[in-house]
């Protein structure tokens, strides 16, 4: 009886294998070319526009008929087709933000082909949904980045501006015998603005710094005389002598002092005391700078992060630019806050 | 009035501070500096000497926006403080100049300005406060209100009486027989309105 069964068994189960194999196959097709899709929308740097006109010999080597479809991209109208029309017909519809995509397969294939379509077309669709979202806030993020910048620097351009006009208008018209007053008035306040005019330049120029002049500095004076421009309690202990390429040290250091100033106007009642130690060591110079009564850092792994700021009034490219300038001198500069919330931030100068 | 006149400069810029007060000590004015709200108000509540205020409206903490230097507004007007204020300011220019004359600016002055641009609004100024105060000896009273039309006169009314009890009760040092004196109406009548308008001495 069993013997009458080996033939029946043997065409089953080779008819399971070819179906198997079969199958592998086409899985294995699949695959490849869902690979090659998210591979070409790599080379293509993730752009729309070039991926959806580019991808159709990918689509047709997987069995699809044809592609029709159409982007609104910022307002200008893109459309493309490729293939033949006929067979059964899936429309699709991508928005993002402003971008808009309508887009129809034609595919004519029935049982487990349609299936490797439809998982196709899916994969395909996912790729330019991606790619559209990463445009759209790459813009947004972009534009916002640079209305805050704009707005920064037009209220310090208008200061500078103001003091300028000022400045002209009173050596026009100093009254007679008033001129020394006004020389000492002068003696004030250039210090000061040369320091503004400064920080909209590094602002401007942030991570362009290189191949500056060589400025040795006394790290205890620097401190002492940034600690008394920005009004900050502080102690220093410890002092070393160090030769940096200028702007890089000195303005990192302004950049990190400066934030105790902005939070405690920001803060009345706030009154941080900066503690400062500089170690002089055999390889390198090390500062710490620690405040005290100071609110707590919600994010302190994203201080150096540029444009984040736990302030919604900064600019948040501060220590950014104190990490960047500090590279330049081959420095390092790590923050890390106590459990108590006291932040401390570590600067290290090799030799 | 012009001269020994005493400005309040309120700049979160040290160097246009500096700048500020040079150009106005060397015309023989009296400066005083502040940095912030905060700051101003305290002097100005400290220092009834104070005639007129040069303020920047973009001040710490929102630097970059007119609306610290607005509440600082508000906050004078509310205090009734007898100052008149100059907005110095370079923010957002068409909306900042009618946001502050809507809080009771008496001028606005838009950054870069000339020396004698600023000379010339610090004049005007004391020229309007030495008129109102000849005109307070008279016993008449300046009260500014933001009136909306389409409210009709009753909202305009009530606003008007407000003011005009509170800046009277601040001139009297909240002294209510004094002030129901002035205004011609019973004590009872200043306790209507001090319960109606919510009016506390410190206010």
């Amino acid at each position: 009886m069993l013997k009458e069964l080996y033939p029946i068994l043997i065409v089953v189960g080779v008819t399971i294998g070819a179906v198997l194999a079969y199958l592998w196959q086409q899985s294995r097709s699949a695959s490849n070319i869902n690979l090659a899709l998210i591979r070409l929308n790599e080379q293509l740097q993730f752009d729309t526009p070039a991926f959806l006109q580019a991808a159709w010999p990918l689509l047709s080597q997987a069995g699809l008929r044809g592609i029709k479809w159409k982007l609104d991209w910022y307002g200008a109208p893109l459309e493309g087709q490729s293939g033949h029309a006929g067979g059964t017909s899936i429309d699709k519809e991508i928005q993002v933000a402003e971008l808009k995509l309508t887009i129809r397969f034609q595919q004519n294939r029935h049982g487990e082909r349609r299936y490797f379509d439809e998982a196709l077309i899916e994969t395909f669709l996912l790729l330019l949904r991606t790619d559209m979202s990463i445009k759209a806030s790459v813009t947004d993020v972009t534009f916002s980045q640079m209305s805050k910048l704009t707005l920064f620097l037009q209220h310090d351009m208008k200061n500078v501006a103001q003091f300028i006009q000022l400045m002209a208008d009173q050596v026009a018209m100093v009254p007679a015998g008033k001129e020394l007053q006004m020389l000492d008035y002068l003696r004030t306040a250039a210090p000061l603005i040369r320091h503004r005019a400064d920080r909209i330049v590094r602002t401007l120029t942030v991570g362009q710094l290189h191949n500056e002049p060589l400025r040795t500095m006394q790290l205890s004076e620097e401190l002492t005389q940034l600690c008394s421009l920005y009004r900050l309690d502080s102690t220093i202990n410890g002092a070393a002598q160090v030769t940096v390429p200028e702007n890089t040290l000195d303005s990192a250091l302004d950049n990190i002092l400066k934030n105790y100033s902005d939070i405690s106007l920001r803060n009345s009642g706030i009154k941080p005391f900066v503690s400062i130690t500089i170690n002089d060591n055999e390889l390198n110079v090390e500062i710490d700078i620690t405040a005290t009564n100071m609110p707590p850092v919600a994010h302190v792994e994203r201080l150096f992060e540029p444009f984040w700021s736990s302030d919604p009034a900064g600019l948040g490219i501060g220590l950014y630019q104190a990490k960047q300038m500090l590279e330049i001198c081959k420095g390092t500069i790590a923050a890390k806050q106590s459990e108590a919330g006291q932040l401390k931030f570590k600067i290290r100068i090799e030799k | 009035m012009t001269a020994q006149s005493h400005i309040l400069i309120v700049e979160d810029d040290p160097a246009l501070r500096t700048m500020l007060r040079s150009v106005l000590e060397l015309q023989d004015f009296i400066v005083s500096e502040s940095e912030s709200r905060s700051a101003a108000l305290e002097k100005l509540r400290s220092d009834s000497s104070v005639a007129i205020v040069i303020l920047d409206l973009g001040l710490p903490p929102h630097a970059h926006e007119i609306t610290e230097g607005i509440a600082t507004l508000r906050a004078i007007q509310a205090d009734i403080l007898p100052v008149k204020v100059v907005v110095l300011t370079g923010q957002d220019q068409e909306a900042a100049a009618l946001e502050a004359i809507r809080e009771g600016a008496f001028d606005f002055i838009a950054k870069p300005a000339a020396a004698e641009a600023i000379l010339h609004a610090v004049r005007r100024a004391l020229l309007f406060l030495q008129k109102e105060r000849e005109l307070g000896e008279e016993g008449i009273t300046r009260i500014a209100i933001n009136a909306q039309i389409g409210d009709g006169l009753k909202g305009v009314r009530t606003d008007a009486e407000e003011r005009l009890v509170r800046q009277i009760l601040k001139e009297t040092g909240f002294n209510v027989n004094q002030s129901a004196k002035r205004l011609g109406v019973k004590r009872e009548n200043i306790y209507y309105f001090l319960k109606k308008f919510g009016i506390e001495r410190d206010a």
